[in-house]
C-alpha cells in the first residue's frame, strides 16, 4: 500500500440485490485534490462512506493512509477528516461549542484545545460567528464550520462529500481556496461535486455511473479521451422549439438550450451545414453555427448520459 | 482511562447544552413531574379482593374459628399466614407478605360467654391506603355482622328481648400511614412513575434524533466508540433524573407532608439502579426505532404505562389476574415501588428490602446491557 493516500481495489458494496458500488478501483496520490464526479445515486457517497470506515465493503479492498478500512475502520477514523453531504454538526450548538465538542471527541489535549479551535476558526473564517448557533448561519458559513471541525485533529486525508451543494458562488470560491491551501500543506482531499468549475480545479478525477468508474484522469485527459468529437453552438430563432428539430437531426448526440443558444454535441464535422439546412427548412432562422471547444461538462454529459458501461 | 473519560465528558457536556437549549426537555424534566405530583396526589380508589390476611388466634375456640371463617368466606380476605406470635404479623406486614392481620385475644370466647362482649384487633398496612381503607371497611363490616349473630343467638337462648348492645368491637390499627392519606401512598410511588417517564422521554429521542438530524453521521465518522457515546448520554440523563428524584422528594415532603422515615442514601442508590433500567429502555428504543417520534411512543408504552398500571402504583398486584401478575415480574417499577414505599413510609432498610433491590438490579443490568449494545456505529 506504499505511497498512495487512498487505494481502492475492486471495491464492492451491495445492499440486498442492489449493487451500489461495483468493482471500483482507483488511487489517490498524497497531497492532491481528487475529484469524484457522477450523477446522484452513482455510488459516490457509498464509496466515500466505505473509505471512512462507516460502511463495511461487501468485497474488495481499500486502504486509507495505509490502514485497511474493513479490518480497522476505527484506525481509519482516527486519521481522517470527514464532511458528510448533509450538515451534520449540531444546529443547537454554537460554532465554538461544536468545535469544543469535536475537540473532546478527538481527544485533543486540553492545553492545546483552545489554540487549535482558534486556529481552525481563523482559517475557515468563522471567528466572527463563534457565538452563533450553527442553525442560524448561512449554508456557506455552515459548510466552512463543518470543514473546520473535520480539520481540528489535523488529519492527513479529508473526505468532503458535496461540500458546496447549495452554496452561493462566492462562498464556493472561498471554499475551494481553502481546499487549495490544504493541498499545498500536503493534505490529501477527496471531494465530490456537481460543479464542473470545481472539477476543473482537481488534480485528478474519477467519474462514476451506476456504481462503476467510467472514466478517470486529469481534467485535460478526460476532455481528450471522452469529449464528443464536435461541439457546436447554434444561434437561432425560438431555440426552445428548435431544440426538437435539432435532437432529431442525424449525427446529433445530445442538444440542450443554453440561454439564447443551443449547445449541440455531434458525431462529425459535416453536421454544421446539415443542421443549418434542417433548421432553415423548418422555419427557424439560423444566425450562427460555431465550433467551440469541449469542456468537462461535455465529458460529464457524454459519460453520464451515454450508453451504459459494460 | 482518563483519556476515555474525556471523550465521555465531551458527550455529556454536549447533551447538557441540548437539554438547556430545548424548552421541551425542561418541560419534561421539571414541569411534568410537578404536574403529575399534583394530579395523582389526590388518590384513586379501586375494588379490592383477596386481601392477604394474617391470623393470630390465641383463643382457639369454636367462637374464634367462626369469626375467622367469616373473614375468609366473605371473599375479601385470604388467610395466608397463621401464627401464635404477634411478632410474625409485624414481620409479615413489614415484608408486605400480608396487608392485614386479625388478632383474636385468648379471652375471646370466655368474654363473649360471660360478659357478652369482646374485642378483636385488626392491623392494616396503611402504606397502601386504598387497600387499607377498603380492608378496614370490610373488616368492620364482617366483625359487625358476627357481632349481630352473637347478639341474636344470645337473645334466642335467653328467650326474649334483653339488651341489644354490640357483642364485638373491632380495634382497627393502621400501621405506617396512620391517617390513610393517599398522598403518602402516591408520592413515593410517583417517584418510580416520574423517573420511568422522564428517562423514557428524554433518552428515547437522543439517538433517533441524532439520526434524524444527520448528526450521527459525523459522530460515527469520529473515533468515539458506540459505548463512549452511549455512556456519555447516559451520564447526562442520570444527572437530570437524580435532580428529579430530589424535586419529587422535596415537593412530596414540603407540599404534601409525606413522611420520609428511611434512609435517603438507600433511596438514592436504589433510584440509581432503577434509572439504569429506565434509561436503558429509552436508549434501546432510541437506537432501534427509525424516527424520534416512534422511539418516544415505544418508550412511553414500555416504561410509563407499565409503571403506572402494572407496578402496584394504583392497583394491587395481588388482585390482578395470574397472567398479568407474571408479566409484572419484568416491570422494573414494580420492585422500585415496593422500595420507595418501604423507605418513605415504613422506614425499612436493606435488611427487609434486599429481595426487591436484587430483582431490580438483575433486571436493570440486563436492560442496560441491551440498551448499550443496541447502538451500532455503522449508519
Amino acid at each position: 500500500m506504499s505511497e498512495a493516500a487512498i487505494l481502492c481495489r475492486d471495491l464492492v458494496k451491495r445492499f440486498g440485490a442492489f449493487t451500489a458500488v461495483d468493482r471500483v478501483s482507483f488511487e489517490v496520490k498524497p497531497g492532491t485534490v481528487f475529484g469524484f464526479l457522477g450523477p446522484n445515486g452513482s455510488g459516490k457517497s457509498t464509496t466515500i462512506r466505505m473509505l471512512c470506515g462507516l460502511l463495511l465493503p461487501t468485497s474488495g479492498r481499500a486502504a486509507v493512509g495505509g490502514v485497511d478500512v474493513a479490518r480497522n475502520p476505527e484506525g481509519v477514523k482516527r486519521q481522517i477528516g470527514y464532511m458528510s453531504q448533509r450538515f451534520s454538526l449540531y444546529q443547537d450548538l454554537t460554532v465554538r461549542e461544536n468545535l469544543e465538542f469535536y475537540a473532546g471527541v478527538y481527544r485533543i489535549p486540553r492545553r492545546e484545545r483552545q489554540a487549535r479551535i482558534e486556529e481552525v476558526m481563523t482559517r475557515t473564517g468563522v471567528v466572527a460567528d463563534a457565538g452563533t448557533l450553527a442553525g442560524d448561519m448561512s449554508v456557506g458559513v455552515r459548510q466552512r464550520l463543518a470543514l473546520g471541525a473535520a480539520l481540528l485533529h489535523r488529519p492527513a486525508i479529508v473526505f468532503l462529500d458535496e461540500p458546496t451543494s447549495g452554496v452561493d458562488p462566492i462562498s464556493r470560491r472561498r471554499f475551494w481556496t481553502l481546499i487549495g491551501e490544504l493541498s499545498a500543506e500536503g493534505i490529501t482531499a477527496l471531494v465530490t461535486t456537481h460543479h464542473m468549475d470545481e472539477a476543473q480545479r482537481c488534480d485528478e478525477l474519477v467519474l462514476m455511473r451506476t456504481g462503476r468508474v467510467v472514466a478517470r484522469g486529469t481534467p485535460a485527459d478526460l476532455i481528450v479521451a471522452h469529449a464528443p468529437p464536435v461541439i457546436l453552438s447554434v444561434r437561432c430563432d425560438r431555440p426552445q422549439e428548435a431544440l426538437a428539430i435539432v435532437q432529431k437531426t442525424s449525427g446529433v448526440r445530445r442538444a440542450a438550450v443554453r440561454g439564447v443558444r443551443l449547445h449541440v454535441a455531434a458525431e462529425d464535422d459535416g453536421l454544421a451545414e446539415r443542421l443549418e439546412a434542417e433548421l432553415t427548412r423548418a422555419g427557424y432562422a439560423c444566425t450562427e453555427v460555431r465550433h467551440i471547444s469541449a469542456t468537462l461538462e461535455d465529458v460529464f454529459m457524454e459519460l453520464a448520459m451515454g450508453e451504459a458501461p459494460p | 482511562m482518563t483519556r476515555c473519560r474525556s471523550r465521555i465528558m465531551a458527550i455529556l457536556r454536549k447533551e447538557f447544552i441540548h437539554i438547556r437549549r430545548d424548552p421541551r426537555s425542561l418541560l419534561i424534566a421539571v414541569i411534568m413531574p410537578v404536574a403529575l405530583l399534583f394530579i395523582y396526589g389526590y388518590g384513586v380508589s379501586s375494588d379490592i379482593t383477596d386481601i392477604r390476611l394474617g391470623v393470630v388466634d390465641w383463643s382457639r375456640t369454636r367462637e374464634s374459628r367462626e369469626l375467622i371463617s367469616a373473614f375468609t368466606s366473605s371473599g375479601y380476605f385470604a388467610v395466608v399466614l397463621r401464627s401464635d406470635r404477634y411478632a410474625d404479623m409485624e414481620r409479615a406486614l413489614d415484608a408486605g407478605d400480608i396487608r392485614a392481620a386479625l388478632v383474636v385475644p385468648a379471652a375471646y370466647a370466655a368474654d363473649i360467654t360471660r360478659k357478652g362482649a369482646s374485642s378483636v384487633q385488626i392491623l392494616l398496612d396503611g402504606s397502601d391506603p386504598n387497600t387499607a381503607t377498603v380492608a378496614a371497611g370490610y373488616a368492620e363490616g364482617i366483625v359487625g355482622n358476627r357481632s349481630a349473630i352473637i347478639v341474636r343467638e344470645r337473645t334466642l337462648r335467653s328467650g326474649g328481648a334483653r339488651r341489644s348492645r354490640a357483642a364485638l368491637t373491632p380495634e382497627v390499627r393502621v400501621w405506617y400511614n396512620e391517617d390513610l392519606r393517599s398522598a403518602n401512598f402516591i408520592v413515593p410511588g410517583l417517584i418510580a412513575v416520574i423517573l420511568a417517564m422522564t428517562s423514557a422521554l428524554l433518552t428515547s429521542g437522543t439517538i433517533a434524533g441524532e439520526r434524524e438530524r444527520g448528526t450521527i453521521e459525523q459522530l460515527a465518522a469520529s473515533p468515539a466508540s458506540a459505548r463512549e457515546i452511549m455512556l456519555g448520554k447516559i451520564a447526562a440523563y442520570v444527572t437530570l433524573a437524580f435532580a428529579d428524584v430530589v424535586l419529587v422528594v422535596l415537593v412530596g415532603r414540603l407540599w404534601f407532608g409525606v413522611p420520609f422515615r428511611g434512609s435517603p442514601l438507600l433511596l438514592v442508590l436504589s433510584s440509581g439502579v432503577f434509572l439504569m433500567a429506565a434509561l436503558g429502555l429509552g436508549l434501546l428504543f432510541s437506537a432501534r426505532m427509525p424516527t424520534q417520534q416512534t422511539a418516544i411512543v415505544a418508550a412511553l408504552m414500555t416504561t410509563m404505562v407499565p409503571s403506572i398500571l402494572l407496578s402496584g402504583f394504583f392497583f394491587p398486584i395481588s388482585s390482578m389476574p395470574k397472567v398479568v401478575q407474571v408479566i409484572t415480574t419484568v416491570v422494573p417499577a414494580r420492585y422500585f415501588m415496593v422500595i420507595t414505599r418501604g423507605i418513605f413510609l415504613k422506614g425499612i432498610g436493606l435488611a427487609e428490602l434486599w429481595p426487591p433491590i436484587l430483582s431490580l438490579a438483575a433486571l436493570s443490568v440486563v436492560i442496560m446491557a441491551a440498551g448499550i449494545r443496541s447502538f451500532k456505529k455503522r449508519v
